[in-house]
């Protein structure tokens, strides 16, 4: 989510993160077609930002430390 | 921005005897209609169908002074009153539920944790108003409020608390949830009324307002979670004990939710009237070690930038009128000195840019072309006609925009330019963030994925 309230609570360092470790640029998927990085608008979960969405399940709270291993999940 | 290592806890506070919408939540199984009843549950409905006629609940609802919670404050019972007179025999209730304002979740709370109060409120108005039949549009990325809802709609039927002539009166309703499929603009209610109608979201011209010509044409009442979930009590404990709660002009408790440099994130329900100082710190637990309260964001992306300085204005909708904090859906987003105005500007505008449905010039160029002055501004790249350029937008889209989303593209913008005019022209004139954080790299980033 890239509003204003998780914007405050560090998505745009989260954003620079994925591009590294997913290796491909917001609007784009990857080369091995396994990621698509999409920014999306508020998602209502406010209280637990910085919020990721991979596929139907949202990440609360997510951190550059976190987001690897959650990424992992969906090897 | 937030700083490597701090922690934000995040707590629930409960204000318990200034509860009204939120009162069950946590303390009831949503997914049990016994919990519901045993709470008092449906007998608001039983009151009204039983002992009031439609007439007598709108004026329950008119003497309690409850005004619109999404945003535009329309009071209730005069809208429910104009619908009562609006001429024809097929009406419907819609209760909006499409919360997309950055920053609002009031709605998700309700309906996650108290659904079947949605569902009694909507079968009151459907009484009152005249109306068979209820929509809920649920927005489509709020999935678990969707199939609680759509549960306690079953239960409700299975119980005869919808369906026909309930408590064996002549009088017939139901519900059902219809989703939304993302999309800010289809919080509106003409646009929600088009998506509904399986056409592109995009705010009707109006007049007619859905009053009279609504969904399908019919006349049409659009309400607002919140809203709706104020209702019941109403009808319980009377219009009278509502409006000796909160302001001269704002009635009831409202749900703020409090977000950023706090260190208690999460909703409150207080009374109107309440002060931005005394929701920090009474019930976020005040500013971190070393924050600063440089300026809060209301009401959402569409909302005022206040600074500090006005952090004991009582909060209502008279607080628009009377010093320019717009309420909107009660969220404040509370910024320390990390916060830069440009950046948050431009974080706004890219909100808009994108989620503008494009019909009319003033909010589909304005926030377009808003987003990339502020980029290029961000990047070290502004102008001084920038300035200019920025403040002519503020008034067209505040005066041309032909709905609220258009019109609250400027609310922002407009704070922004007021309180933090040095900030901005630092960018501009000296090449300099005063907050360290926009890249002012000199180098234009591409703006659009």
């Amino acid at each position: 989510c890239e509003s204003a309230p998780c914007h405050i609570a560090g998505a745009e360092e989260l954003l620079a993160c994925m591009v590294e470790l997913l290796g491909t640029q917001p609007g784009k998927t990857s080369e091995d077609g396994r990621w698509t990085l999409m920014t999306t608008s508020c998602l209502g979960q406010c209280a637990e930002g910085p919020v990721v969405v991979i596929d139907d399940e949202i990440h609360s709270r997510v951190t550059r430390e976190t987001l690897p291993e959650i990424l992992s999940h969906y090897d | 921005m937030i700083k490597d290592g701090r922690t934000m806890s995040v707590l629930h506070h409960i204000i318990t005897k200034e509860r009204i919408v939120l009162r069950r939540a946590e303390l009831i199984d949503p997914e049990r209609i016994e919990d519901y009843l045993a709470e008092d549950g449906y007998a608001a409905l039983r009151k009204a169908l039983t002992m009031m006629t439609p007439q007598q609940v709108i004026e329950e609802v008119q003497l309690s002074g409850l005004r619109g919670r999404g945003g535009a404050g329309f009071h209730t019972g005069m809208k429910w009153s104009f619908v009562r007179k609006s001429a024809g025999d097929t009406k419907y209730v819609i209760c909006n539920a499409d919360e997309s304002e950055p920053g609002a979740f009031k709605d998700r709370l309700i309906l996650e944790n108290d659904p079947h109060s949605i569902v009694e409120a909507m079968a009151i108005a459907g009484y009152a108003v005249g109306a068979r039949e209820g929509i809920i549009y649920i927005r489509g990325e709020y999935q678990k409020s969707q199939r609680r809802m759509r549960a306690a709609i079953e239960q409700a039927r299975e119980r005869g608390f919808l369906g026909k002539e309930l408590f064996g009166t002549g009088f017939s309703f139901d519900i059902h949830v219809h989703s939304g499929a993302g999309g800010y603009v289809c919080g509106e209610e003409t646009a929600l009324i088009e998506s509904i109608e399986g056409k592109r979201a995009e705010p009707r011209r109006k007049p007619p307002y859905p009053t009279t010509h609504g969904l399908w044409g019919k006349p049409t009442l659009v309400n607002n979670v919140e809203t709706l979930a104020n209702v019941p009590p109403i009808l319980l404990y009377g219009g009278s004990w509502y409006n000796q709660i909160g302001t001269e002009e704002s009635k009831g408790t409202k749900v703020f939710t409090l977000l950023g440099h706090v260190n208690h994130i999460g909703y409150i329900e207080a009374p109107m009237g309440v002060t931005i100082r005394q929701i920090i710190d009474q019930y976020g637990g005040g500013l971190p070690e070393g924050s600063r309260l440089k300026l809060v964001m209301t009401g959402g992306s569409s909302g005022s930038i206040v600074p500090a300085s006005l952090q004991d204005v009582p909060l209502g909708y008279e607080a628009y009128r009377k010093a320019g904090i717009f309420l909107g859906s009660g969220s404040l987003l509370i910024c320390d000195q990390t916060v830069c105005i440009v950046d948050l500007l431009r974080v706004v505008f890219n909100f808009f840019s994108k989620e503008s449905c494009g019909r009319c010039a003033p909010c589909r160029i304005g926030s377009r072309k808003g987003h990339e002055i502020l980029t290029r501004i961000a990047d070290g790249l502004g102008m001084p006609e920038d300035l200019d350029t920025l403040a002519s937008f503020a008034t067209h889209l505040t005066e041309g925009a032909n709905c609220g989303l258009g019109n609250a593209v400027g609310i922002p913008l407009t704070g922004g330019m007021e309180y933090f005019q040095d900030e901005i022209a630092a960018h501009v004139m000296d090449r300099r963030c005063p907050a360290g954080v926009c890249n002012m790299s000199g180098i234009l980033h591409k703006v659009y994925e």
